[in-house]
């Protein structure tokens, strides 16, 4: 369980980002550093909003549109 | 998170999770070629009007291959995505349970999607959600109480959204029937996860060898696939996050437009599964057993971020998307995907 909430904190991060024109190029080992799911943890994450899946609300909007 | 840390990080999810590996066959089925220039097929989307030269130049188009009776009519990847590229696709993965669910009754482990769910996870006898079958949960119907609301920390999906095992079951044994089972569509991230303790429960296995040995060598796939792990015993997470390669992903498609018949004729789940997967659901019309339905036939799995397996019958077509969107889901990128499936399919009709 602990690595899912540890997944959906890695969501909620990949929500909430945008590429800054600044930062230097990434490589696997510094997302890795970074975002591996016991440093996650290790942050202090919660699960009160998980974008891994669509809500009810947007997927009837969404899909009734489509 | 920044988009260039997403897209390492979709590509290499195994290294950030625990997973298991799908294995592939040692020879796979070749995807034959007969390419053609589908690049100026207008659609629009975000108020402006489009090609889908357009689409394939966007940053958050990773690849996007298009299969028409069985041959590759366009396959397109960005500088640093290939063909042997695994890509997280998040709740796609709730589709290919639905596969494995019944492929479980085609196997006789499970005798009907009819049946109580109950029958396979027993520590739920006496509860409301024991007596939902495993059809209302292929629906996200189970009729049972579940607050989806991301925004409330008191919110179900907040409390046992990621739960698995003994604790999801605890969790949704205690909640009340506020609707008959199979009359209301509630998204409910829990019920997916539901579906693979069933599933579990009734092949007596993990998901991931049983989705290896019914789908993912005997459809030829290319390459291994990996499926997260949720703790405490490492069980497959039933909706989400299967990381595999768009051919494959492709494949995937073709097996479920042929209503779940391998290419050496074998059938993998009932006859009709596909059909019955891909009809309306009483409780929400643009949905079925965990395929997201868009009418005239036309049905998907879809997991954030704009990953999509797309299929047509009409037009004999799948089309496979990887993406990293701007955000989870409404996104422009989003609109734009949608839109252009839609177009693709239109014209190769």
């Amino acid at each position: 369980m602990l690595r899912f909430v540890a997944l959906v904190c890695f969501v909620l991060f990949c929500s909430v980002g945008q590429l800054r024109a600044d930062d230097p190029a990434p490589t696997l080992d510094t997302v890795i550093a970074k975002y591996r799911a016991d440093v996650l943890l290790d942050s202090g994450g919660s699960t009160e909003a998980s974008p891994l899946i669509y809500d009810a609300g947007r997927a009837a909007a969404r899909f009734r549109a489509f | 998170m920044t988009l260039a840390e997403r897209r390492l990080a979709f590509a290499h999810f195994d290294a950030l999770y625990p997973t298991r590996t799908v294995h592939a066959d040692v020879k796979a089925v070749p995807l034959p070629e007969a390419l053609a220039d589908l690049t100026q097929i207008p659609f629009a989307a975000n108020d402006a009007d489009l090609t889908l030269a357009d689409l394939l130049q966007s940053e958050h188009l990773l690849g996007l291959i298009v299969v028409k009776d069985g041959e590759v009519l366009m396959e397109h990847y960005a500088p640093d995505h290939a063909k042997d590229s695994r890509w997280v696709t998040f709740s796609v993965t709730k589709s290919v349970t639905s596969l494995l669910i019944g492929a479980a009754i085609l196997d006789g482990y499970i005798d009907s999607a009819d049946d109580p769910i109950v029958k396979y996870l027993p520590r739920l006898a006496g509860t409301e959600y024991g007596e939902s079958r495993v059809r209302d949960i292929l629906q996200m119907a189970s009729g049972i109480a579940w607050n989806e609301d991301y925004q409330d920390p008191e919110s179900d999906v907040a409390r046992a959204g990621a739960l698995n095992g003994v604790e999801l079951t605890d969790y949704l044994g205690q909640l009340p029937r506020v609707a008959e089972p199979g009359t209301r569509f509630n998204y409910n991230t829990a019920e997916s996860n539901l579906l693979g303790e069933v599933l579990r429960s009734a092949i007596g296995m993990n998901a991931a060898p049983y989705l290896s040995q019914k789908i993912w060598q005997p459809m030829g796939m290319e390459y291994d696939a990996n499926w997260l792990l949720s703790l405490p015993q490492d069980r497959e997470t039933g909706g989400c996050c299967i990381s595999a390669t768009l051919r494959d992903y492709a494949r995937l498609g073709l097996l479920a437009l042929a209503d779940g018949v391998l290419p050496d004729g074998t059938r993998v789940v009932p006859e009709g599964w596909l059909a019955a997967s891909t009809t309306p659901s009483q409780g929400y019309e643009g949905y079925g057993y965990k395929w997201w339905l868009y009418g005239d036939t036309r049905f998907g799995a879809r997991g954030v971020f704009g990953q999509a397996i797309f299929v047509d019958p009409k037009a004999n077509v799948v089309i496979v998307a990887h993406s990293n969107g701007q955000i989870a889901s409404g996104s422009d990128h989003n609109r734009e995907l949608d839109a252009a499936l839609l177009a693709i399919s239109d014209f190769l009709r």
